[in-house]
């Protein structure tokens, strides 16, 4: 009988022991270990939030939209989202939110303010007056309100859309 | 209860100064959690009678199954025995030496590990000494 063996008998005195019992404790405390190691690794990476996992921008397949955004979102929280759309110079870009997005988050700022916006059953409509090339750069805080998984898109009146998947921690 | 079980016993048998600012920490972060931004009395209540009931409900499952009760708090361990450290078990549960020494000098005011003849990890982190 190994060292090791012998060592891990149950002993019946001073104390009646569950050795068997406490071996099972501590593998289930080094596996624990793990986990708790590998939830700090995936929280750096981005799993629950900011980091190179969740953070993402997409181009649309016409070229005309960049939404940069966080696939994942801890309830509460605010995070920031960059829309970039391009149109023609001299005419406004109407930006349609659907609406499951707005279900799952309300606006809690958002910059420049449009010139005109209309909710209708399909989302929120914004309208606004482009650069000289063209171009309309929105930056928007999200608050976080909903729960699970939200797909909604982004999309331009009369051009590109995106497609936005975003998940809700609580 | 998970984590704490994971962590270990000796985090809350012998705090150290880290153990208890992380306490105090962990204690504000789940407060913050329970109650989020509902500051009703209402909502404190629920959460203090909650918590108790959940204690309470423990106690009665340990004082009716001896296994489970050995499963929420743990059984004792020997960690030296007839004066020889039980080295495999001490490195499993993360007791040294200077461990078991430091309460073989409190408790009995021993100098050699060979003045022990049982030293025993309790199920509150506790280290107690049967002298030989």
């Amino acid at each position: 009988m190994s060292l090791l063996e012998q060592e891990m008998l149950d002993r019946k005195h001073p104390i009646a022991e569950d050795i068997s019992l406490q071996r099972k404790v501590w593998k289930f405390q080094r596996a624990g270990w793990y986990v708790l190691v590998a939830v700090v690794i995936l929280t750096l990476l981005g799993l629950f939030s900011r980091g190179p996992l969740s953070t993402l921008q997409t181009v649309s397949g016409l070229g005309d939209l960049t939404v940069e955004y966080e696939r994942f979102y801890r309830g509460g929280g605010a995070n920031p989202m960059v829309v970039q759309a391009t149109g023609q110079p001299g005419k406004e870009i109407t930006l349609l939110i659907s609406k499951p997005m707005l279900d799952g988050f309300s606006i809690e700022s958002i910059q420049p303010q449009p010139v005109s916006s209309m909710g209708s059953p399909q989302g929120l409509s914004l309208t606004f007056p482009p650069d000289k090339s063209g171009q309309v750069t929105l930056f928007i805080s999200w608050r976080s309100n909903g729960i699970g998984l939200f797909k909604s898109q982004i999309s331009i009146v009369g051009g590109g859309y995106i497609p936005v998947t975003q998940f809700i921690y609580p | 209860m998970v984590l704490f079980k994971i962590s270990g016993r000796r985090s809350v048998g012998e705090l150290t100064s880290f153990d208890f600012v992380l306490l105090m920490v962990i204690g504000e972060a789940t407060q913050q959690a329970l109650l989020g931004d509902d500051f009703s009395v209402t909502n404190a209540i629920l959460v203090i009678v909650t918590l108790m009931v959940i204690d309470i409900g423990f106690s009665l499952v340990k004082r009716r199954s001896k296994r489970l009760a050995k499963l929420i708090d743990g059984g004792p361990t020997i960690i030296v025995e007839n004066g020889a450290f039980l080295r495999h078990r001490m490195h499993e549960a993360r007791v040294q030496e200077d461990d078991i020494l430091q309460a073989a000098r409190i408790e009995q005011g021993f100098e050699r590990v060979d003045q022990i003849k049982y030293a025993i990890l309790e199920r509150n982190g506790k280290i107690s000494i049967i002298p030989a």
